[in-house]
């Protein structure tokens, strides 16, 4: 995979809140197809560099490189030009709207003269498709978004990332709030999202999972990029091991 | 390493910028209000007479009360937009009964305070069990009461001809009028009850976290029912005793007597009330009243128009919201 | 491997009969209301209360208030309460009549600057709520409180009746024209509500303003102008503020600073809770709100109709207004849970 270009890669990213140093000169690379967990210890960063990549920050320093051209995101429109497109962890859905509205937030189909109006029609059939694209099964587009539940949201937030373009998928916690079941539909649904030859980055608390559907995993501690691994070639304590800052410090001790 | 000596160093400065910054916004209106007095010492004539400064405290006395209870609710994070209709109602009351049915002094006052529990109780009640947003509730509850004092005074205003009440206006224990007393025992009051009860430290945790208030077992409903039957209480006083100074029942779109929710807002925000609810000391809403007394008082000595007056109350309004808004960014 | 399950629905979309038919109450409960109410007055009074003069009376109320209602409409769903209205009017009326009627400007250049200084006055709201980032509803309650002022200071400095007269002849004809027997600010009106109902339903820009008031983080995060947004609502309900007061002036010939857009309860805030926009945002129907302006319209004319006594009036006035926050409160709490 190496041999590729990657995707996404970032040099040298920092970023500080007062005295909080919440991300620490990170270089990253992320490759297209993959799914690639990012994991870390809670305020180890994860959400910070995250929302970088987004445009909902802005980085102190450092260059965010899409596709191996230099990128400057300021504004989450900028993310979304470039095929980057978030699931937040609070998925910002706006509740007291209907699934197609909130599928085309800020980004809605228009047509008639001066493309003045909205394309209700257009925009539902898209948000079928969309939905039965990721085996979403929401009955009823035009319900209130009020009235879904969780695995549901989440399909529409991964579906307003779908039609927005969206190459890379970036995915904070996705499960963090939902049941067995629930969880289940969203690792199915990062499987779909793999099929269709998508890049998802996923965040999670669950080694578990992330085994379970990763084909790498990139580990955060105290802002800092510890390390990168193959799934196939690691293992949970591993895992654990660079979360939680042992490995780190028999690496120190070793240099 | 270096590399992060600097940061700590910068730190360190932009904390102390931060500090003097708050320093400053915390204790601007002290310095205010001792630079307005020396300024209209020199150039206001008779700013520094007794009589003048009994006259400036009596004129802020009205405000001053409402807006004692007015924060008290404010500290709880309930906005109480039904001070028009409280005071018109408690002042239409107070003439109808004292001069209509002859109701003696002392009980006209011990009923007027009921009414106060009772209208306190209607707005809490909208607010509460009705789950309406507080500043919408109170206005619908003032248009109900408006409604009643327009309607109980038939729409005149009544002219108080009994002399009692006016008279008793007009003590003055240790040489001091009763509305200054009555000012100075509301914030006194207010100030043991904020700081020295239990009541008031609930008031506080509700103001600052309604649902951990909650969660810790303040009962949070009972201490926003309480908060607006104090604020009803102190605004009808208020209204008892710019009923007598004026001998009239206050008429709403006539006159209001003084009162009104901006002039409210302005000494609760200027006295560092936040509008979040939790924030804020009650003592300094006193300074606060003040201020705008002693600036509106030296303005009328050196002869400017009171229309002027009007602006710069308004100017000091936005600029009160402004300075709350920068302080919670701090 | 993972393998998808039909998953049963968390909450079934057809819900049981009793509460449907609570719900069809509360969505329309305002217009039962209004037919109830027209009945009423109707059979209290019919003949006076069922003439044309009459309907046009209360269109022509309507038409007073509702131009700025439909613009705080906007404001209400972009999640934005603007409490200085009634100020932002008055200051701008006074200001048309000092142009217009001391100075002696013409008509066309005194009422395009007045309305420009009202843009100018949804301008600094809009700056208070974007930059300062004070709430709405404080902000245009200081601007309000400074606005009355300045009205003030503009009066009792050209007159002493504090009036300022406005009898210049263009002016009362132009308000009262009539389009094929139809008061032009009837029509007016109807187009303004027009407008809005397709720029809030089929245009972008009114799926913004929704997306805004329901979740301003969330639209932001979606690349949705919020600044520009705010800014639209605020000046837009400033402008209409400042016309609909312009008209009252006109109609009345004299600007003053108390120039009251409705009764005790008067206010657009006030019609547009009624009218059950609610106050939390991203919610709420124009046309809900045109039919409680009607509502208000004919309760005012028909308890003039009916004689009714001040005493009665504003309680009533009171009195309809919390029972319409109530049954608000209500229908938010049936339909969010
Ligand atoms: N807006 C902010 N202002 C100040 N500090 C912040 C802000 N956002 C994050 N931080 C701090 O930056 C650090 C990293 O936070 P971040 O949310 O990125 O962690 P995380 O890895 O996503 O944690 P979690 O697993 O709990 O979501 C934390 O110490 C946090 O307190
Ligand atoms: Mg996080």
């Amino acid at each position: 995979m190496s041999n590729q270009q990657p995707i996404l890669q970032l040099r040298g990213i920092s970023k500080s809140f007062g005295f909080v140093q919440a991300v620490k000169n990170v270089n990253w690379e992320v490759y297209p197809g993959e799914v690639h967990a990012l994991v870390g210890d809670n305020g180890a960063g994860k959400s910070t560099l995250i929302k970088m990549i987004c445009g909902a920050l802005l980085p102190d320093s450092g260059e965010i490189l899409v596709k191996g051209a230099n990128a400057r995101i300021a504004e989450p429109v900028d993310a979304f030009r470039l095929g980057i497109a978030p699931v937040y962890q609070d998925l910002a859905l706006v509740e007291g709207r209907d699934v197609v509205m909130n599928m085309f937030l800020g980004d809605e189909l228009t047509h008639g003269p001066f493309n003045l109006f909205l394309d209700h029609k257009r925009m539902a059939i898209e948000t079928q498709r969309v939905l039965d694209e990721i085996h979403s099964r929401i009955p009823n587009v035009r319900e209130y978004v009020r009235r879904l539940s969780g695995g549901q949201r989440q399909a529409v937030a991964v579906g307003r990332a779908l039609i927005r373009g969206g190459e890379v998928i970036i995915m904070d916690e996705p499960t963090a709030a939902l049941g067995v079941e629930q969880t289940r539909e969203v690792l199915n649904l990062i499987e779909t999202l793999r099929s269709r030859g998508k890049t998802v980055i996923f965040i999670s608390h669950n080694i578990l999972q992330v085994l379970q559907v990763t084909n790498r995993i990139s580990v955060m501690f105290h802002g800092e990029m510890v390390g990168t691994r193959k799934t196939s070639e690691t293992n949970e304590d591993e895992i654990v091991g660079m979360i939680v800052g042992t490995k780190r410090d028999v690496l120190a001790a070793q240099e | 390493m270096a590399n992060s000596d600097t940061l700590e160093y910068r730190n360190r400065r932009t904390d102390d910028a931060q500090r003097l910054l708050r320093l400053a916004l915390d204790n601007w209106l002290y310095a205010a209000t001792i630079l307005l007095c020396i300024f209209f010492a020199f150039r206001a004539p008779n700013f520094l007479t007794v009589d003048n400064v009994i006259n400036t405290l009596v004129s802020s006395s009205i405000t001053g009360i409402v807006t004692a209870g007015f924060t008290i609710v404010l500290l709880t994070g309930t906005i109480d937009a039904s001070t028009s209709g409280i005071t018109a109602l408690a002042s239409v009351l107070c003439a109808v009964m004292f001069q209509q049915w002859g109701v003696p002094l002392p009980l006209t006052l011990l009923l007027l305070m009921v009414a106060s529990i009772l209208m306190g109780l209607v707005s809490s009640f909208l607010i509460i069990e009705g789950r309406i947003y507080s500043l919408i509730a109170t206005l619908g509850s003032s248009g109900v009461f408006l409604g009643l004092s327009v309607g109980l005074a038939a729409g005149q205003q009544i002219a108080i001809t009994k002399p009692e009440l006016q008279n008793a206006l007009f003590e003055r224990p240790l040489g001091i009028p009763v509305s200054i007393w009555v000012l100075f025992l509301c914030y006194l009051l207010g100030y043991v009850m904020l700081n020295h009860t239990r009541l008031g430290a609930h008031i506080y945790a509700t103001g600052s976290n309604y649902s951990a208030a909650r969660l810790s077992g303040i009962p949070v409903k009972r201490v926003i029912r309480i908060a607006l039957i104090i604020a009803a209480t102190t605004t009808s006083l208020a209204a008892v005793l710019a009923t007598a100074r004026a001998n009239l029942s206050l008429l709403y779109g006539v006159t209001i007597g003084g009162v009104n929710l901006a002039d409210v807002f302005t000494a609760a925000l200027l006295g560092g009330i936040s509008l979040r609810g939790g924030v804020g000391k009650i003592e300094r809403n006193l300074v606060a009243v003040l201020f705008l007394s002693i600036l509106s008082n030296g303005l009328q000595l050196m002869g400017t128009a009171p229309a002027v007056w009007l602006v710069i109350k308004g100017l000091a309004f936005v600029g009160a919201v402004i300075i709350d808004a920068v302080r919670q960014r701090l | 491997m993972l393998r998808t399950q039909p998953q049963p629905l968390v909450r079934p979309t057809n819900t049981p009969l009793p509460r449907a038919v609570l719900k069809f109450l509360l969505n329309n409960g305002l217009l039962i209301a209004l037919v109830i109410e027209i009945a009423i007055f109707a059979t209290a009074s019919p003949e006076i209360f069922l003439s044309t003069g009459n309907l046009f009376t209360v269109l022509r109320i309507s038409a007073t208030t509702g131009i700025t209602v439909a613009f705080y409409t906007i404001a209400l769903i972009a999640g934005q309460i603007d409490l200085s209205t009634a100020q932002v009017g008055a200051v701008t009326a006074v200001i048309f009549a000092w142009m217009f009627a001391i100075l002696e400007w013409p008509l066309e250049l005194s009422f395009v600057l007045a309305m420009a200084f009202a843009a100018l006055l949804g301008l600094i709201n809009s700056w208070l709520v974007i930059r300062v980032k004070i709430p709405s509803l404080i902000a245009t309650l200081a601007l309000g409180t400074l606005c009355y002022g300045l009205a003030i200071s503009v009066i009792q400095s050209n007159s002493t009746t504090g009036l300022i007269r406005l009898n210049r002849p263009p002016l009362r004809d132009i308000i009262n024209t009539e389009i094929v027997g139809i008061p032009a600010t009837v029509i007016l009106m109807f187009a303004v509500y027009t407008i809005i109902y397709i720029l809030l339903n089929h245009t972008r820009l009114g799926a913004h303003l929704y997306a805004l008031g329901g979740n301003p983080q969330a639209a932001r995060l979606n690349g949705i102008q919020d600044k520009r947004l705010v800014r639209f609502a605020l000046m837009f309900t400033a402008m209409s503020a400042g016309f609909t007061a312009i008209m009252i002036a006109g109609r009345g010939l004299s600007a003053g600073a108390a120039t009251p857009v409705g009764g005790v309860l008067g206010g657009p805030l006030v019609a547009a809770i009624f009218s059950g926009v609610g106050l939390s945002g991203g919610s709420g129907r124009i046309e809900r709100t045109l039919i409680g302006v009607i509502f208000l319209a004919v309760l005012t004319s028909g308890m003039s109709i009916l004689n009714v006594s001040p005493f009665a009036r504003s309680m009533i006035e009171g009195l309809a207004f919390v029972f319409a926050i109530l049954i608000d409160s209500v229908r938010q709490r049936i339909e969010t849970r």
